[in-house]
């Protein structure tokens, strides 16, 4: 399994903004293409940006570069990109590798 | 072989550093995907959106297919092109961003000097006759200009076939053919543009009227050939021959 592990920092009054493009956008585009979703959780900025962390899952890269494929050709993905890059401060996007010890693994 | 390239723009207000690693992800792709062959990149010196150029190749759809799958493309190439937060380039309409054609060998091979990559939009009605004699004025022009060391006309396969380098997966291209030139220099690509040749006369014409009205429209980007790994050291599918 590889998961795609997206952090991103938001103003605290984008928040519920940005989660909802996550939850009514992101996901159904995701999970049709074929990617799991795994989880979405936030921090609680007490006064700081809030973080926003969505995971993703899928079986290997083989399986992603058709994932890709989909959602390039998705004009939902084109939008999903352009509405959260204009909420977000900064963030990173990384595919990790569960280790053998990982429940995920 | 399977010659590709990737042409940006780049995103406004972009930290140097970040269009910086990029650049050396670019470069460094052989280092990390073996399948990766001559990759180069370089920064468009002509007039227009486009920026940064990334030119490469590979051996065989199959090798282009190994490149798609590697966690190198997915987890560092895409970081900085794809929708996210660390993208660096940016969306601007031109259907520049992936090109290329297939060849039997390494044609363009050029491990410096100067690259010109034209963008040929040709009319899909026009005989396959004028098409053909379109390539053959490009030829001429080669066999006619010492300027140019290279220069290779073809269909602009990759553009919609950038999936496993076989299946197109979109509709026709932007622009249906490309005219790769490279120059050993720019004063010698800057002489070859001001020359006699009818090709680079057409040209400044804005090709209006050649040969029936057959280009409807043109694009090109002009870089310095910034080679990456293993570009020319021998070691892969090189054909350093005459180059120099």
């Amino acid at each position: 399994m590889v998961l795609i592990v997206d952090t991103v920092q938001v103003e605290a009054e984008h928040a519920e903004e940005y989660l909802e493009l996550v939850q009514t956008l992101g996901v159904p585009m995701m999970t049709e293409a074929g990617a799991g979703f795994v989880s979405c959780a936030t921090g609680k900025g007490y006064g700081e940006p809030i973080d926003i962390q969505v995971v993703w899952s899928f079986p290997d890269h083989g399986e992603w570069n058709r994932i890709r494929k989909t959602l390039v050709l998705d004009p939902r993905w084109h939008e999903y990109g352009s509405s959260t890059a204009s909420l977000r401060l900064g963030g990173t996007s990384r595919f990790l590798y569960p280790t053998p010890f990982s429940p995920e693994a | 072989m399977l010659r590709r390239f990737e042409i940006y723009s780049l995103r406004p207000g972009t930290p140097a550093a970040a269009v910086a690693r990029l650049r050396l992800a670019l470069r460094d792709c052989a280092r990390y995907i073996p399948e990766v062959l001559h990759s180069a990149t370089g920064t468009n010196i002509a007039a227009g959106a486009l920026q940064l150029a990334w030119e490469h190749s590979y051996a065989s759809p199959e090798a282009y297919q190994r490149y798609m799958v590697h966690p190198f493309h997915a987890g560092i190439l895409d970081r900085y092109l794809m929708a996210g937060p660390e993208r660096v380039t940016a969306d601007n309409g031109l259907g520049a961003g992936i090109g290329g054609y297939e060849c039997d060998g390494p044609v363009y091979f050029q491990p410096g000097g100067v690259r010109r990559i034209v963008m040929l939009d040709l009319d899909p009605d026009a005989p396959a006759a004028r098409i053909e004699g379109f390539a053959e004025a490009v030829r001429s022009a080669a066999a006619e200009s010492p300027e140019l060391s290279t220069s290779v006309f073809a269909d602009n396969a990759m553009a919609t076939r950038w999936f496993d380098g076989v299946t197109p997966v979109t509709a026709a291209a932007r622009w249906s053919h490309l005219w790769e030139q490279g120059f050993p220099s720019l004063d010698a690509a800057e002489a070859y543009l001001t020359g006699p040749g009818a090709l680079a006369a057409a040209e400044r014409a804005a090709w209006s009227g050649w040969m029936d009205g057959v280009v409807r429209d043109e694009l090109h980007v002009t870089y310095e050939i910034e080679p990456g790994f293993g570009y020319g050291d021998g070691s892969r599918v090189d054909k350093t021959a005459g180059w120099g």
